[in-house]
């Protein structure tokens, strides 16, 4: 099965590729024309390119491997009839037969899955992106008609029925992701392929992506420090928007989405146009929701009783505005896009809550309106331009990504004293008493990537990317200081198909890091004893400090996929390097009651993983296991001690940026089978075991470590009747167990089990076709708690019922100018229900 | 003979983790958070009480945890604008809100000694009635109790008081 002697050729092209990469960035090979050659593309079910699919043309035994942009060419062939079948593992192998007449034919693939789906959230044995495709990691693929249809508060919401993926919420609008019980910086998002930089290191702070815009979203389990550097070490989520829309036409779809319990009602159209090789797309959402209710009468915050009116958590209402456009051209082998987009939002923190200690507040000023955001409150806008350039070659591709981000984040409370501030807030400062903090962040990015094609199915990644960030802070209070960070990685990825069946993957990455902290003062004075004096000074709360970071990281793997079987394993090592808040924060966190501080001498984190995945995939059933053995050598986590502060907060406990060895395994199963025509079943069970091996909380496991969750569903496809068609209904069982596994501070959360129920259909009016989707959350109103939910510390209970009403209106035109494209096979006609695909 | 190889290795995965989980049986760590008692007779102050300044504040409750206490603080700041309540009991009468002018601040951390599963603190001093701004504000003030174990577990209590200048 495994041949050695495969495995040292293999290094060795390896090595060799090295140098013909570096060649590959000269002018590409010219197309040939002298003899008949035979060129094609790729793609899968959604259009995306397919990239290391094994082309093979006989008779004559012709064998070629997709570039990353789907396309291969062969070339020299004798006029006549031949077999085309391209193999992909997951798809289903394709078999054509073509006639090769003119000096070149264009042949155009389109493969099918192999795979079932459940929940709406199709799970994929391999992920379609130029660098994942026959990844040896675990990966999971959402696309944005099924995201819809799940829609949740936030994107991160709508996603955590991917198995191995929660979503820590700040409310009921904000959230980030968590995989596998990683999460913060631990979890890469990237837009467009470039990193998404917001303040995603406070565990208060969304993600500042709209859920709404998103057409694509694809989650990778495990370290993918390889390829998207520091931080990637517990996962990746990769979110696209407008894909590109085919030739010569103009169309759109407007959504509309509205939900129960928090009063909900949100928008997003999106217009979209190509004309040749130029296309461009727009799209605005809006949206706005009141503060969410839950199904009791008070709340406990450290055994202060909250009264709540009609179950509403005071002041979580929040608005949603976002504008996105992208526009760009391909013409022949070039393809060039800018993205621009503006995302602001707003929302209120729950008000009892926040601050020094659980408050008391004006209950008859918030409780006149749910839908108003009082103090205190965060606003975040967030500005990204991104330009794609994409060189496409016969036998390589280049990629050149540029970004620039700016990011502001202002939390917005009452002034009240502590510490040895004055009573009254001073009007000599340039900000508002209210602006409690303020975070400015400036981000630049870019990578070069070169992918090429060898003989003998071996495919070469290499790339360099950098990036330079700069956070300015304000405001009346301290928690990281003013900063400055330059990081580039170099990295070389290689896979080799050893047979149709089986592939060989391995790759290294160098990245260095350069982060620059600034000296930070009070701005008032605080009592120091000098002796038997006491004198009143600026306390330095962070000194000035540089920090330099490197690191080593690789990654091998191999992946066997059978007929019906297919097995993977991935050997890998990720890294973080240390962020400002873990280097030098020095205050209080407000939502935690607690002071934190962060250690300048803190080691970047490093962890090695073994993933490993088992699917059986069958016509009528799929049984897929993806267990992971993870080792971090030093974990940075937040570790409550037994002192407190004195000087600079109010008396409160403190917390301590600490390194700890770290444990971990899990996995995922999954299971779905068709019953009959109509009727699926399927089964979904996560699970993260974590303990600490070392340091203050030897024994205890990481905090917020997601409890054993299952998920059971029943899925009814019905026939279409009339203008209805594809209906369907589904009962979804969610059941979590317990969690006693638990660190200071938190609470043991007890299980749950919720029941939703959905159903939906696409109508057929005229020439449009709107996708309709109800669906009630949490049927019986059920009062529970999730232990990876940011609120759980203060005890704040989950959502009631909820009933989510969506419906999506696609609508197309083709244009009509007597142009056609030559020798493309396939419908240009878009699916009714991928409709901006 | 490729798909037994293959389900040879993921069975020695499934025994490889599962020798993990019975070799990594969890060793004993702290679960229980430590308390703080001030529900016997003589605890001070208790909530509701007022206190005058530039006499004798006796504190006196007791913590206890179930391996080893840590640290306990105090923190007395003003409640002119009703921020804050009491997590004991009724909620206790306020005085009208009002703008603080010089109020008093009390935040200090006492450590105990180690070793200890139960301490009693017993402490008293003079309220200082004023700074060089003045004398210190009266009216509602809310003293802020916490304790930690040695674990990193806290609790805390909040007591609403009074401070106010003798007559």
């Amino acid at each position: 099965m495994f041949r050695w002697g495969g495995f040292h050729i293999y290094v060795v092209q390896l090595v060799c590729s090295l140098s013909l990469l570096a060649g590959s960035l000269a002018p590409f090979d010219a197309w040939s024309q002298k003899t008949y050659s035979l060129r094609g593309e790729v793609y899968d079910d959604v259009l995306v390119p397919l990239t290391g699919a094994i082309v093979n043309l006989s008779p004559g035994d012709h064998m070629a491997t997709t570039n990353g942009e789907g396309r291969f060419l062969l070339q020299g062939l004798a006029p006549g009839w031949y077999v085309v079948q391209v193999h992909y593992s997951g798809f289903h192998p394709s078999g054509d037969s073509i006639k090769i007449h003119t000096g070149e034919v264009f042949h155009r693939v389109e493969l099918k899955r192999k795979v079932l789906r459940l929940d709406d959230v199709v799970v994929y044995g391999d992920p379609p992106d130029l660098l994942q495709r026959e990844t040896p990691l675990t990966m999971e693929v959402v696309s944005g008609v099924e995201l819809r249809q799940q829609m949740g508060g936030s994107l991160m919401q709508s996603l955590s029925r991917v198995p191995g993926v929660e979503s820590m919420d700040i409310g009921s609008g904000h959230s980030k992701p968590v995989i596998r019980g990683l999460g913060f910086n631990r979890v890469l998002v990237a837009e467009h392929g470039l990193r998404h930089q917001g303040q995603q290191w406070g565990a208060d702070h969304g993600l500042e992506v709209d859920q709404y815009a998103v057409d694509r979203v694809e989650v990778i389990k495990g370290p993918a420090s390889l390829m998207y550097g520091s931080d990637a070490l517990g996962g990746v989520v990769l979110v696209d928007h407008h894909v590109v829309p085919p030739r010569d036409m103009m169309g759109g779809e407007v959504n509309l989405f509205a939900a129960s319990n928090n009063r909900l009602a949100a928008t997003s159209v999106i217009l979209y146009a190509r004309r040749n090789q130029f296309h461009s797309s727009l799209r605005v959402s809006l949206s706005g929701f009141g503060d969410y209710r839950v199904p009791t009468t008070h709340v406990d915050i450290y055994s202060y009783k909250v009264p709540l009116q009609e179950g509403r958590l005071r002041n979580t209402a929040g608005q949603e505005q976002s504008i996105h456009w992208s526009g760009g051209f391909e013409k022949g082998r070039v393809r060039n896009r800018t993205f621009f987009s503006y995302v602001h939002s707003k929302g209120g923190f729950f008000a009892h809550a926040h601050g020094l200690e659980p408050r008391s507040v004006d209950t008859a000023l918030h409780d006149l309106s749910f839908r108003d955001i009082l103090l205190p409150f965060h606003q975040v806008a967030h500005t990204k331009v991104i330009n794609h350039t994409i060189v496409s070659g016969n036998r390589s591709t280049v990629v050149f990504k540029t970004g620039y981000q700016h990011n502001r984040r202002e939390e917005h409370s009452a002034y009240t004293q502590h510490g040895f501030m004055p009573a009254l807030f001073p009007d000599t400062t340039h900000y508002p008493a209210t602006l409690e903090r303020a975070f400015n962040l400036d981000h630049l990015s870019m990578v070069l990537r070169v992918t090429r094609a060898f003989s003998k199915g071996v495919v070469m990644h290499g790339g360099v990317s950098s990036e330079y960030q700069q956070n300015r802070i304000d405001g009346r209070s301290f928690i990281i200081p003013d900063y400055s960070q330059w990081q580039s990685g170099v990295f070389l990825y290689g896979k080799k198909h050893l047979s149709n069946r089986q592939v060989l993957h391995i790759g290294v990455r160098y990245d260095h890091s350069r982060l620059h902290t600034e000296e930070h003062f009070d701005w008032f004075r605080s009592p120091v004893p000098v002796g038997s004096d006491t004198v009143y000074k600026h306390l330095l709360r962070s000194s000035a400090a540089e920090h330099l970071f490197h690191n080593l990281t690789w990654s091998a793997g191999y992946n066997l996929n059978m007929e019906d079987l297919s097995f993977r394993v991935n050997l890998g090592k990720g890294f973080r390097t240390p962020m400002a808040h873990e280097l030098a924060s020095h205050g209080v966190n407000y939502h935690q009651f607690s002071y934190q501080i962060g250690d300048p001498n803190i080691n970047p984190e490093v962890s090695w993983q073994l993933d490993m995945g088992l699917s059986w995939q069958h016509a009528k059933a799929t049984i897929s296991f993806s267990p992971f053995v993870n080792n971090f050598t030093n974990y940075i986590y937040l570790n409550p001690t037994w002192e407190f502060d004195r000087l600079y907060g109010n008396g409160q406990q403190v917390y301590r940026y600490a390194e700890s060895e770290v444990f971990r395994w899990g996995g995922e199963i999954f299971a779905q089978v068709a019953v009959n025509q109509w009727l699926t079943a399927g089964a979904m069970i996560e699970y993260v075991w974590s303990e600490q091996l070392s340091g203050e909380k030897t024994g205890y496991p990481l905090p917020f470590s997601p409890p054993l969750t299952s998920r059971w569903n029943l899925k009814a496809t019905g026939s279409s009747i009339k203008s209805i068609k594809t209906p369907w209904i589904q009962a979804d069982v969610q059941w979590v167990a317990s969690q006693h596994r638990i660190v200071p501070p938190e609470w043991e959360t007890p299980g749950y089990a919720l029941l939703n129920l959905s159903a939906g259909a696409t109508l057929g009016f005229a020439n449009l076709s709107p996708v309709i989707t109800l669906s009630v959350n949490n049927l019986f109103n059920s009062k529970y708690y999730r232990h990876t939910s940011y609120y759980r510390l203060i005890n704040l209970p989950e959502p009631g019922r909820n009933v989510l009403l969506t419906l999506s209106v696609p609508f197309q035109q083709r244009r009509e100018t007597g142009q056609k494209e030559p020798m493309r096979q396939t419908k240009t006609e878009p699916k009714s229900n991928h409709s901006i695909y | 003979m490729r798909q037994r190889s293959v389900f040879g290795l993921m069975l020695s995965l499934l025994v490889f983790t599962v020798h993990f989980f019975t070799a990594c049986s969890r060793e004993e760590v702290d679960m229980v958070k430590p308390e703080i008692h001030f529900d016997f007779s003589g605890a001070s102050p208790i909530a509701c009480d007022t206190l005058f300044f530039g006499e004798v504040f006796h504190f006196r409750m007791n913590f206890s945890d179930d391996v080893e206490l840590g640290a306990f603080n105090l923190d007395i700041h003003h409640n002119f604008d009703h921020h804050s309540h009491t997590t004991e009991g009724i909620p206790c009468p306020l005085d009208p809100k009002k703008p603080p002018v010089n109020p008093w601040v009390f935040i200090q951390d006492y450590p105990i000694p180690s070793g200890l599963k139960f301490y009693e603190a017993d402490m008293e001093w003079v309220l200082p009635s004023g700074n060089d701004a003045g004398p210190y504000d009266e009216g509602d003030y809310h003293l802020v109790v916490r304790v930690t174990d040695r674990s990193g577990w806290s609790a805390y209590k909040s007591f609403a008081i009074k401070i106010l200048h003798a007559r």
